[in-house]
């Protein structure tokens, strides 16, 4: 390429839509125009962090006050916002702001942010009570000023103070269009407050709730009836309160027009009532179903008899146990034929009786197949002469790899330099605790080595590959390796793992990496 | 009408072009304008693109021309280039500029995504001051601007999508 010329003006912003966020605001500040050309993609999505003194607990002091965006310059670039996130609490003129555009609004409470006083480089923790009190209330009232959100996010972090019944009538009251909401970290104590929370749930599309709740009668009066998509997450927690999983379920059982449940039943079992709930077909139009953490051992064939076809299925559950291998092949034959069809995305990294086997079948047969992370393959048990891998179109694989010995090393580079859609491939083991591997890996410790002498060089085909991951599987990897992924996969833009058991060594192949601008996790 | 009918253009500097009516097609400009008037047996005039460039054009559309995902192929932004549209961009910056200009003003989305595209790969993971010296723009901040614009928009974000 020749000649050197500045971008003409007109196509700042036509280049600005194929740059990552990073690179647009670095494009941004090169000089007034090109700021001038985009200040509404830059404002467009404003995350601030408050100034309040913050207490860094390591140090036992306090953090030096960040600047921080004044609400002048805020009010001012208010037109071009549509996505707001509020971390920590605020002098009260940022919640006076009316953002005309505004979609979304996330508000992160972080309780290591303090109230003022005598300046801001101090705190009194006697004012904090009060504080939260009131930014409840100022919360409320952005809100009211906002009719224009559809998603809102609310992330409390602790149960105290909580937002009284006022907030969230704020929420049912104002909102012309809300889409999503979602809540974390809050037990409402009153039961005024808790009917006022699930009367602003009335009014939502989507529900995201990870909180301690108590039953309540109003909610068989509400009928939600724009709802499809549910996370329910009832952290019994703080208050001790009770919803518990039969009231959850009859809840469920009354919103029929899901086609997402995300259902975590933390120290319990999957209700039976479940089971008939699916097989009556209480939920017709369910694509996307994810149940997780509970404790029992679930009978895969019954479950797997049971599913709609979906397009998304995750699994969490430590006990899912085959008691013989005659039930693994009517459990299997169960579930291939209620999944495999149509399944797009399938889970079952946490879902520890799901063997190597099953993992190869589901590669074998599931052709739509675009994300898929299971717990563990063994290389010994691929065969692709006999039962080759059908799902080329698939984007993400997070597997643990065993391998034995060279042969089956280079059947596991082979059968996955077939994937050439491939876009994040991880075979680490930094998903699992320490527990579960000591538990479901016992004294294990031969993984797939990420060397050219192993057989890495067949991965040339994986063109599109962005992510690769091999944390915690001992890998022993040179300047040769990283020099032939980066000529191989031109799209790299995250490596996770240790290259090297010798941490200098380590340290220098991770600056190659940033040398290239690719991150390092 | 004929497959092998053929549409007259005029260029800037009113140089014609004669093409096929396929490769026309290409031009999301020219396609519902020839739907909407049918034959018009005269030239198109195309007072935005200069002749050089509008051969460049044509260029592109000739060798798709027979591309089945002609328009669905690059949905996504970040995939790959591939090597004849690679030797294609391989002109100078300015010739580049006229083509974003051009595909645009004529409504030809993957010369659009492919001419940008190249522009930001020239811009990708450099520092301010690096993509500075590549486009030949001056710092007109003072380095009291420069130092808001950083602060108030250059945090480390939540996650980029």
């Amino acid at each position: 390429m020749t000649g050197i010329s500045d971008i003409p003006q007109e196509l700042i912003v036509m280049i600005a839509d194929y740059l990552s966020r990073k690179d647009r605001h670095r494009l941004a500040s090169t000089c007034r125009n090109h700021y001038q050309a985009l200040i509404s993609r830059l404002w467009k999505e404003l995350y601030i962090e408050s100034d309040f003194p913050h207490f860094w607990s390591k140090q036992h002091q306090i953090a030096p006050v960040k600047p921080i965006i004044t609400s002048r310059r805020v009010e001012q670039h208010a037109p071009y916002v549509h996505l707001l996130r509020l971390h920590g609490p605020f002098q009260q003129e940022y919640y006076a702001l009316k953002f005309p555009r505004l979609h979304t609004l996330i508000f992160l409470h972080d309780f290591s942010f303090h109230t003022p006083c005598n300046g801001a480089e101090r705190f009194d923790s006697t004012l904090d009570i009060p504080m939260w009190h009131d930014v409840h209330i100022n919360n409320a009232n952005l809100i009211r000023l906002n009719p224009t959100i559809k998603n809102l996010q609310i992330d409390l972090g602790r149960p105290n103070p909580i937002p009284s019944a006022s907030f969230w009538e704020a929420i049912s009251t104002t909102l012309h269009n809300p889409s999503r909401l979602c809540v974390s970290g809050f037990c409402p104590a009153s039961s005024n407050t808790l009917n006022s929370f699930w009367k602003a749930c009335n009014i939502f599309e989507e529900l995201d709730i990870k909180v301690d709740l108590n039953t309540t009668e109003l909610l068989s009066q509400l009928d939600f009836p724009r709802l499809r998509r549910i996370a329910l997450n009832v952290v019994p927690g703080w208050g001790g309160l009770k919803f518990d999983i039969q009231e959850q379920l009859a809840w469920l059982r009354r919103c029929h027009n899901l086609t997402k449940l995300d259902w975590k039943l933390t120290s319990h079992r999957l209700p039976k009532e479940f089971m008939e709930a699916l097989e009556q077909r209480t939920w017709p139009h369910l694509e996307d179903l994810s149940l997780g953490d509970f404790h029992d051992s679930v009978d895969i064939r019954t479950l797997s008899s049971r599913l709609p076809s979906l397009r998304r299925f995750r699994l969490r559950s430590d006990q899912f146990q085959l008691r013989s291998d005659q039930v693994y092949a009517l459990s299997f034959t169960a579930f291939q034929k209620q999944l495999f069809g149509k399944i797009r995305v399938l889970d079952m990294a946490h879902s520890f009786g799901f063997t190597s086997r099953m993992s190869l079948g589901v590669l074998e047969e599931c052709v739509h197949l675009n994300e898929f992370k299971t717990f563990v393959i063994d290389a010994e048990d691929i065969d692709l002469e006999s039962r080759p891998w059908v799902c080329l179109n698939l984007k993400r694989l997070e597997a643990l790899i065993k391998v034995e010995s060279d042969e089956s090393h280079e059947d596991a580079f082979d059968a996955l330099s077939r994937l050439t859609h491939l876009e994040h491939l991880d075979s680490g083991l930094d998903k699992l605790t320490v527990s579960e591997i000591e538990k479901h890996l016992p004294g294990e410790n031969n993984y797939l080595q990420w060397s050219l002498d192993s057989g890495l060089d067949r991965l040339s085909t994986l063109t599109k590959l962005r992510t690769i991951g091999f944390a915690d599987t001992d890998q022993e990897m040179t300047e040769e390796e990283l020099e032939w992924m980066f000529d191989s996969w031109p799209l790299l833009e995250e490596v996770k793992g240790e290259f090297s058991g010798d941490d200098g060594y380590h340290s220098a192949l991770v600056d190659m990496l940033h040398e290239r601008h690719i991150s390092h996790v | 009408m004929s497959a092998h009918s053929q549409i007259l253009l005029t260029s800037s500097e009113g140089t014609e072009f004669l093409i096929d009516r396929d490769i026309a097609d290409k031009s999301m400009l020219l396609k519902c304008m020839l739907e909407d008037i049918g034959e018009i047996g005269q030239a198109v005039p195309l007072p935005n693109v200069s002749g050089p460039i509008l051969t460049k054009v044509i260029e592109y559309c000739t060798h798709h021309r027979d591309d089945p995902n002609f328009l669905s192929a690059n949905d996504d932004v970040t995939a790959d280039i591939d090597e004849w549209d690679l030797e294609y961009c391989k002109v100078d910056q300015g010739t580049l500029y006229e083509l974003i200009l051009a595909a645009n003003y004529l409504d030809i989305k993957p010369l659009m995504d492919l001419t940008c595209k190249t522009v930001a790969n020239m811009i990708k993971a450099k520092s301010p001051e690096e993509i500075r010296k590549t486009f030949n723009i001056t710092n007109d901040f003072t380095p009291e601007e420069e130092d808001q614009v950083r602060r108030e928009n250059g945090k480390d974000w939540v996650d980029e999508h």
